[in-house]
C-alpha cells in the first residue's frame, strides 16, 4: 500500500495523523528507573474464560487473558483511529467492499509456523466454518463474504455489503490468529487451551480449570502493536492468572501481597484499599453500553410509550447510584457510556427522575386506580413487569441496583418482579421474549453496539441482542447508514440520533457506568491500558520488591 | 450380592434422575452454547442435529444410556472437551481436600472425646456449645474468617489454590469444623451412657482408672454412632466443598459441579453424581464390613 493511499483511508476515517507515537490507552508509564528483565506476574481475576479458543469465546476475560497470545492485523487506539500492526497497511477499494491487506513479512507463530496470507485466509474460514460453533466472533465479521490471498503477504477481505466495523472487528482479540497447524491437528481441542500457538510475546503454558493458567514470555519476540513502549521481547518471564470468584478473597489476596494485580474490585472496599500502603487503585473508564435497564416493547405494560416514560421519570437514578456505589460511579444518561466514540455528551440533563410526570402519565395511560397493595390497576389489571436475571451472571453490585430500582417503581405503583433463574432457563425465557424488563451492560469500543441492541433485524432469538425487541424503522435506517459509511463524522451524527431517540422513546434506562478498577501492587511498573480499559499485561514489569 | 444389586440400583436411578431433571426444563441449544449472545437459527439448527435433540426424549435417554454403560462418559457441553479429561485434573483436589478434612474431623471428636468429656457438668455445657456452635456457623463464614486472620491479617497460609500442603490447611480446617462438632457431639453422648451402664461399674471395681475405662471399654461404644454418620459426613464434604473451593480459588468437582448445573451441562453434572453415588455406596459397603469388627455383638448376630 503507498503512502498515499493509507493517507487517503485515514483522511476518510477522519483521522489525525498525530504521528504513530501517540500510543493507544492512557499513557501512565511509571519512570522510576529503567525497566527491569524478569519476574513472574500474579493476576488475580473474578470470572473464567469460558473457552481458551478467541474464535469461540464470547466473554470478555478470554480477550483480556489472551491478548499478550495473540497480535491482531490493526490495532485500534483509543482516539478511534486504527494503526498498523501484523498488517503494515491497507487499502479500502471506492465501493468498502474489498479491503486489502498487506503484511508484514517477519512474523512467526510460537510453533515456528509462518505468518503469511494463507494463515490469515486459514483463521477466518475457521471462524465461518459452522463446525467451530463460533458466536460473538463470527458476528464481529459481518457481511465476509470471501478471503483472497493475492500474494504471500497480501490477502484480500471482500464484503457483499460496506460494513464500517470491519477495521475494529479485526483488531480484537477474537480476531487474533492461531498458527494453521494447530488449526490444522487441534482444531476441536483449542477451547481446552491446551494446543494455542499465536503469535504474540506469550505463549499459555497450562490451564487448571477454576484455579489458575500460567503464561510464558517468549523469545525472539519483535511486532508489537504500535505505541507499545517496548519493542522487543516482555519485560515479565510470564504471568500466572489465578481465577479467584469471590470478591472478599480477591481484595484480601491483593492486600496481603499474594498477587500483584487484582481484577474488578467492589465498589464498597475501594476506599479502604485506597488507604492501604504498598498498593493503588487505578480506575478506567469502559467503552460500550452502560448497565442498563431494556423495556421489552412487544407486549404489554411497555408496549405503551406513557408507560415506558413514566418508569424513566420514576427512578431516582442520582440518589440511588450514589447510595449503592458510595460515590464510586457515575449515573448513565445514554446507552453509549462516555468513553465510546460517538457518546451523545449532550444528552446529559435531558431527563431523570420526576414522581409528578411519572404519575400524570400513569393517570393518561388508564392506570389511575390503585389496588390494596398500592400498585396501580388497569380494568382490573396490576401494572406488573417480570425482571428474570441469570443468578451466575449477575453481580452483588447489580442486585442491590435491581432491587433499588424495583423500589422505585413500587414507589410509583409499579410492580417488578425480580426473578432468579439459572442460565439455560434464562436463555429460552430471553429468546421467547417472556420478560418485560432484562438488563445488560456491554463492553465494546465499537458504536456500532448500538445495532446489535436497538436494530429490529437483531432480535435474540436471530443472534442478536435487540433487548427490548424493538422495531423502528428511523432506528434501523440511521443503523444501516452507519454501518455503511466509513465517514466517522457521519457515524458520529447517525449514532448521535440513534442515543436521542432511545432516550427519548424510553427503549431503555442507562443506570450507571463503572470503570474498570484494578489494585496494583506497588512493584508493578509500565502500566498502560488497553481502550478496553484492562492492563496491556505483555508491557508490565516488576521492580525488585 | 443383593448388596451389588442395589448399589448398582442407586447409580441407575442417581443417573436417571440427571437425565430428566436436565433434560426436561429450559434448552439445551443455549446450554451448550453456554454464555454471550444468542445463537443464530442456522447455528442453533446445527447443534439440535449434531447433539441429536430433536429425537424423542427416550430415544435419547436409551442411546445415552448404552454409552454410559460403555463407559463414555461423553464429551463436555460448556467446557467442550472429554468429560474424563475435565474431572481427571479435578478429582484429585477434591479428594485431597475431603480425606484430609474427614481426618482431621475425625481425629479432633476422638481427642475431644477421649479427654474432655465427664470433666463435670460445666465442662460438658461448654463441650455442647461448641459443638453445636461448629455445626450451625455457615461454613462459608468459617472460611471466610480462617482466611482473614491466617493469610491476609497474619500471612502464614496461602489463599490461592491448591499449593500443596500449605495450601490445604486452612480449607481442610474449615470444612472439618462441622464435622468434629457434629462427631463431639454424638460420641460424647455415647460415652456418657456406655459409663453409666453395668459394665462400667464392673470395670471400675476391678481397680481401672477412668482413663483406661474410657481409652478401652467407652470409647469404643462411641464409635458406632460416628460410623452411622458417614453418609451425613459424605454429604457435608461434598456440599462443603462447592463453598470452599469458591473461598479458597481450588480447582476441585464441587465448583465443576455448580458450574455445570448452572449450564445444564448434562455429561459433567451425570459424572460428578455418578461419581459421588459410587463413593456413597463403596463408603456404606465399607461401614458395613468395619461396623461388625468394632462391635462384637454384630459379629455375634452375623455368625448366627
Amino acid at each position: 500500500m503507498s503512502p498515499h493511499s493509507r493517507r487517503s483511508f485515514l483522511a476518510l476515517s477522519g483521522a489525525t495523523l498525530l504521528g504513530l507515537a501517540g500510543c493507544g490507552g492512557v499513557q501512565r508509564l511509571n519512570t522510576s528507573g529503567p525497566p527491569r528483565k524478569g519476574g513472574t506476574l500474579r493476576f488475580a481475576v473474578a470470572t473464567q474464560a469460558d473457552s481458551w479458543d478467541p474464535h469461540v469465546a464470547a466473554t470478555d476475560i478470554t480477550a483480556v487473558l489472551l491478548r499478550p497470545v495473540f497480535d491482531s492485523l490493526v490495532s485500534y487506539g483509543a482516539d478511534g483511529t486504527f494503526r498498523p500492526w501484523l498488517a503494515t497497511g491497507w487499502t479500502v477499494s471506492p465501493d468498502g467492499l474489498a479491503y486489502t491487506f498487506r503484511l508484514r513479512g517477519d512474523v512467526t507463530f510460537s510453533d515456528g509456523e509462518p505468518f503469511n496470507a494463507a494463515a490469515v485466509r486459514d483463521n477466518l474460514a475457521h471462524i465461518l466454518d459452522p463446525a467451530t460453533k463460533s458466536g460473538f466472533p463470527l458476528a464481529l465479521l459481518g457481511p465476509l463474504a470471501k478471503v483472497d490471498v493475492t500474494g504471500e503477504h497480501t490477502v484480500v477481505l471482500r464484503m457483499s455489503e460496506p460494513y464500517s466495523s470491519l477495521l475494529y472487528a479485526l483488531s480484537t482479540t477474537y480476531l487474533g490468529f492461531i498458527s494453521p497447524r494447530s488449526l490444522r491437528e487441534h482444531g476441536k481441542e483449542l477451547a481446552s487451551g491446551r494446543f494455542l500457538a499465536g503469535t504474540g510475546p506469550f505463549t499459555l503454558e497450562s490451564v487448571v480449570p477454576n484455579q489458575e493458567a500460567v503464561f510464558r514470555r517468549r523469545p525472539g519476540y519483535r511486532w508489537p502493536a504500535p505505541g507499545s513502549p517496548n519493542p522487543g521481547e516482555s519485560y515479565v518471564d510470564g504471568y500466572r492468572v489465578s481465577f479467584l470468584p469471590e470478591d472478599q478473597t480477591r481484595v484480601g489476596a491483593v492486600g496481603s501481597g499474594q498477587v500483584d494485580v487484582a481484577d474488578e474490585m467492589p465498589s464498597a472496599r475501594l476506599s479502604t484499599l485506597r488507604k492501604q500502603a504498598g498498593m493503588r487503585i487505578e480506575q478506567n473508564p469502559v467503552p460500550g453500553s452502560p448497565y442498563s435497564y431494556y423495556l421489552n416493547v412487544s407486549r404489554p405494560p411497555f408496549n405503551d410509550p406513557a408507560v415506558r416514560r413514566a418508569v424513566q421519570a420514576s427512578i431516582d437514578l442520582d440518589a440511588i447510584v450514589k447510595g449503592v456505589f458510595r460515590g464510586e460511579y457515575q449515573r448513565a444518561w445514554s446507552v453509549l457510556t462516555p468513553k465510546t466514540p460517538g457518546y451523545a455528551a449532550d444528552l446529559a440533563g435531558t431527563w431523570g427522575y420526576s414522581p409528578e410526570t411519572a404519575a400524570r402519565l400513569l393517570d393518561g395511560a388508564g392506570y389511575s386506580q390503585r389496588d390494596g397493595d398500592g400498585y396501580r390497576v388497569r380494568g382490573g389489571v396490576r401494572l406488573r413487569a417480570e425482571f428474570p436475571f441469570a443468578a451466575d451472571y449477575s453481580t452483588a453490585d447489580r442486585r442491590t441496583f435491581d432491587v433499588a430500582l424495583q423500589d422505585s417503581l413500587r414507589k410509583a405503583g409499579i410492580e417488578v418482579v425480580l426473578t432468579a433463574v439459572d442460565s439455560a432457563e434464562f436463555a429460552s425465557r430471553v429468546i421467547a421474549g417472556e420478560y418485560d424488563v432484562k438488563s445488560v451492560a456491554w463492553a465494546s469500543a465499537d458504536p456500532a453496539v448500538l445495532r446489535e441492541l436497538f436494530h429490529s433485524k437483531r432480535f435474540l432469538a436471530e443472534g442478536g441482542s435487540n433487548q427490548g425487541r424493538v422495531r423502528d424503522p428511523q432506528l434501523d435506517a440511521w443503523l444501516d447508514a452507519a454501518r455503511a459509511t466509513l465517514d466517522p463524522h457521519e457515524q458520529s451524527r447517525l449514532y448521535g440520533q440513534v442515543q436521542h431517540r432511545v432516550i427519548e422513546q424510553a427503549y431503555a434506562i442507562p443506570a450507571y457506568t463503572a470503570p474498570r478498577s484494578l489494585a496494583l501492587a506497588e512493584r508493578v511498573r509500565g502500566v498502560r491500558y488497553e481502550v478496553s480499559g484492562t492492563p496491556a499485561l505483555a508491557e508490565l514489569w516488576l521492580a525488585d520488591s | 450380592m443383593s448388596r451389588l444389586a442395589s448399589g448398582v440400583f442407586v447409580l441407575w436411578g442417581a443417573a436417571t434422575l440427571c437425565f430428566l431433571v436436565l433434560s426436561l426444563r429450559g434448552d439445551t441449544v443455549s446450554a451448550i452454547l453456554g454464555a454471550g449472545p444468542p445463537p443464530t437459527p442456522e447455528l442453533r439448527a446445527r447443534i439440535v442435529a449434531e447433539y441429536g435433540l430433536d429425537d424423542p426424549l427416550w430415544t435419547r435417554y436409551l442411546h445415552w444410556l448404552r454409552s454410559l454403560l460403555s463407559g463414555d462418559l461423553g464429551w463436555s457441553y460448556q467446557r467442550d472437551e472429554p468429560v474424563t479429561h475435565l474431572l481427571a485434573s479435578q478429582v484429585g483436589p477434591t479428594l485431597q481436600l475431603a480425606v484430609t478434612a474427614a481426618v482431621l474431623g475425625a481425629g479432633i471428636a476422638v481427642l475431644v472425646t477421649a479427654f474432655l468429656t465427664g470433666r463435670g457438668r460445666a465442662a460438658d455445657t461448654v463441650l455442647t456449645g461448641l459443638s453445636v456452635l461448629s455445626v450451625s456457623v455457615p461454613t462459608f463464614w468459617v472460611g471466610a474468617l480462617l482466611l482473614g486472620v491466617f493469610s491476609f491479617a497474619l500471612p502464614l497460609f496461602p489463599a490461592i489454590g491448591d499449593t500443596g500442603p500449605a495450601g490445604l490447611v486452612l480449607p481442610s480446617l474449615t470444612l472439618a469444623f462441622p464435622i468434629a462438632g457434629a462427631l463431639t457431639q454424638v460420641m460424647a453422648q455415647e460415652v456418657r451412657t456406655a459409663e453409666s451402664m453395668p459394665f462400667a461399674l464392673t470395670v471400675r471395681a476391678r481397680g481401672a482408672t477412668d482413663r483406661r475405662l474410657r481409652l478401652n471399654h467407652t470409647l469404643r461404644h462411641s464409635l458406632l454412632p460416628a460410623l452411622t454418620l458417614t453418609g451425613w459426613i459424605l454429604g457435608m464434604l461434598i456440599g462443603g466443598a462447592v463453598l470452599i473451593e469458591n473461598v479458597f480459588a481450588r480447582p476441585g468437582l464441587g465448583r465443576v459441579l455448580v458450574a455445570a448445573a448452572a449450564g445444564r451441562d448434562l455429561p459433567v453434572v451425570t459424572a460428578v453424581v455418578l461419581l459421588s453415588a459410587t463413593a456413597f455406596v463403596a463408603i456404606n459397603l465399607v461401614v458395613d464390613l468395619v461396623l461388625p469388627v468394632v462391635d462384637p455383638r454384630l459379629r455375634a448376630e452375623a455368625d448366627r
